[in-house]
């Protein structure tokens, strides 16, 4: 599905964002994009949509190359931006605009999302609240049910219900043959979401695996005042923190108690999930 | 309609975002009229006292600008837009160029229709001679080079996302120096001065190049416009949000 080999990018000669990264993703995955502000992450979503071009390396989406941005590519894939420009007409012609680009919209999905959304068709992007021009936009990415579907920052603007109704949308009408790339760094909107965790950090994919793969791998959960951690912190409840699992039991993994593991000590989380 | 199809160029994408600009730009479309017919009136009517040919024909120049602006303007706006959807749009490169330029010869001819119209309902109700076709009827080499004059400035404002006219303005002054420094130099090359020998200039190659060249004139402004064009197509194709 997506093939990145030696891949960089700059904005300028100063400022390079990606160095040389290397990544895999095989098709049927929601992956979340973790990664602090201004790590790239808005950049790899830009490369992998043909967006922006590489410097070096090279870059394979759906097994077409981005930069070509070839008709049969751009209507495989979706990208929503974290911030979209709206034209000054109702929902439903919003949606009707676009829909006919994409062989693979489904109406079905798109009257769902309308119903969970609450969005009144009839109204106009003008007029709707930042929140609500979101809603609208994410409906439009849902529906066109393409095989990859890339999501910057969704939930940013969205309120606590929204967010909740977003989890189970994404969770429900995504199926098995479409792979999801979700930027965000708040990653607590994507618990209990995704299967695949991938960390940008200093440049390079710092991690890139499931669930599952982490959860044999690390220990996520209550600690001992004297124990060693990779990264903990005081709750009301008493220290939690990520730890090597060695033999203790399988926890779930905190995306949060993660992210802030991976890029304190990058290279000890890295020697210990490729152990 | 959902279509899917293999090819890098069809009609029926084309057609979807004509549709697509339509359903986003009407209004717009609607309001540009509104302003050239409001322009019109209040020019025509202040144009009795004046001499009223020289005003309409200045008019109707300074429109056909001021709308080709505007439309290079939207263009800009619409390739350059960080947060919109035309680069990611499924349609190809070709597709999407071609769509822009069947949409620059709508709003041509919506100003057209516009102007003609206005000044010709305006010049029964106020009693003005409008401006004549003849008077803006072009000859074929007038329109290949005033084409390729509208070509460049389409190109500074595909390829640059700010100062478009300022840049396309110094392309223009810079073009129109070298044409003066060649013309400049052929005449010192040539050594041309009063009372010479008029046999010895034009049989110099030069000259005769430059004789020959006066007869390809319309065709070479017309590649030099398609030449430009495609030169906008790369631009477009290489367009990249950073």
């Amino acid at each position: 599905m997506i093939t990145l080999k030696e891949l960089s990018f700059s904005y300028s000669r100063k400022k390079e964002v990606l160095d040389r990264i290397n990544l895999e993703v095989g098709s049927g995955h929601i992956c979340g994009l973790l990664g602090k502000n201004g790590e790239g992450k808005t950049t790899l979503l830009n490369l992998l949509s043909g967006q922006i071009f590489p410097d070096q390396g090279s870059c394979l989406v759906l097994e077409e190359t981005p930069s070509e941005r070839n008709a049969r590519f751009l209507q495989r894939i979706f990208l929503l931006p974290e911030e979209i420009s709206m034209p000054e007409v109702t929902a439903i012609e919003y949606i009707k605009m676009y829909a006919p680009f994409y062989p693979t919209f489904r109406d079905d999905i798109c009257k769902a999302c309308v119903e969970s959304f609450e969005i009144n068709l009839s109204d106009r992007l003008s007029k709707m609240s930042q929140g609500q021009r979101k809603k609208v936009a994410i409906t439009l990415a849902l529906a066109a049910h393409t095989p990859l579907l890339l999501m910057d920052e969704p939930t940013n603007g969205l309120d606590i219900p929204s967010k909740a109704t977003f989890r189970r949308l994404v969770a429900s009408l995504i199926d098995d043959n479409q792979t999801v790339i979700i930027s965000t760094h708040q990653v607590r909107d994507l618990e209990s979401l995704i299967d695949t965790v991938l960390i940008l950090d200093q440049r390079q994919i710092l991690l890139n695996k499931t669930l599952n793969e982490i959860g044999e791998k690390l220990y996520f959960g209550p600690l001992l005042p004297e124990e060693k951690a990779l990264y903990s912190e005081p709750t009301p409840q008493g220290t939690i923190g990520v730890t090597a699992r060695d033999g203790k039991e399988e926890t779930a993994v905190s995306l949060e108690l993660l992210f802030n593991a991976a890029i304190t000590y990058p290279k000890e989380i890295q020697r210990i999930m490729n152990s | 309609m959902h279509i899917v199809m293999k090819t890098d160029f069809s009609i029926q994408r084309i057609n979807l975002l004509l549709r697509k600009d339509w359903i986003e730009n009407k209004k717009k479309l609607a309001y540009g009229v509104l302003v050239i017919l409001g322009v019109l009136l209040f020019f025509l009517l202040s144009s009795i006292l004046w001499d009223t040919r020289f005003r309409t024909f200045t008019l109707y120049v300074l429109g056909s600008l001021g709308t080709f602006i505007a439309f290079c303007s939207y263009v800009n706006s619409m390739i350059h837009r960080p947060r919109g959807l035309f680069l990611t749009l499924p349609a190809s490169n070709q597709e999407k160029f071609a769509a822009i330029l069947i949409e620059g010869i709508v709003v041509f001819l919506t100003y057209q229709v516009t102007f003609w119209t206005g000044t010709g309902i305006a010049s029964m109700l106020i009693h003005i001679e409008p401006v004549a076709f003849k008077d803006i009827a072009m000859t074929l080499q007038e329109f290949t080079m005033l084409a390729f004059v509208g070509s460049l400035m389409f190109l500074s404002y595909v390829t640059f996302k700010k100062y478009a006219l300022g840049i396309a303005c110094g392309g223009y002054i810079l073009i129109i120096a070298s044409i003066i420094g060649i013309v400049y130099l052929c005449i010192n090359i040539l050594n041309m001065q009063p009372g010479m020998n008029s046999f010895c200039c034009e049989s110099s190659p030069l000259y005769t190049a430059m004789y020959w060249l006066s007869f390809a004139f319309t065709p070479a402004f017309l590649i030099a416009t398609l030449v430009v064009l495609y030169v906008a197509y790369l631009k477009l194709k290489e367009k990249e949000l950073r």
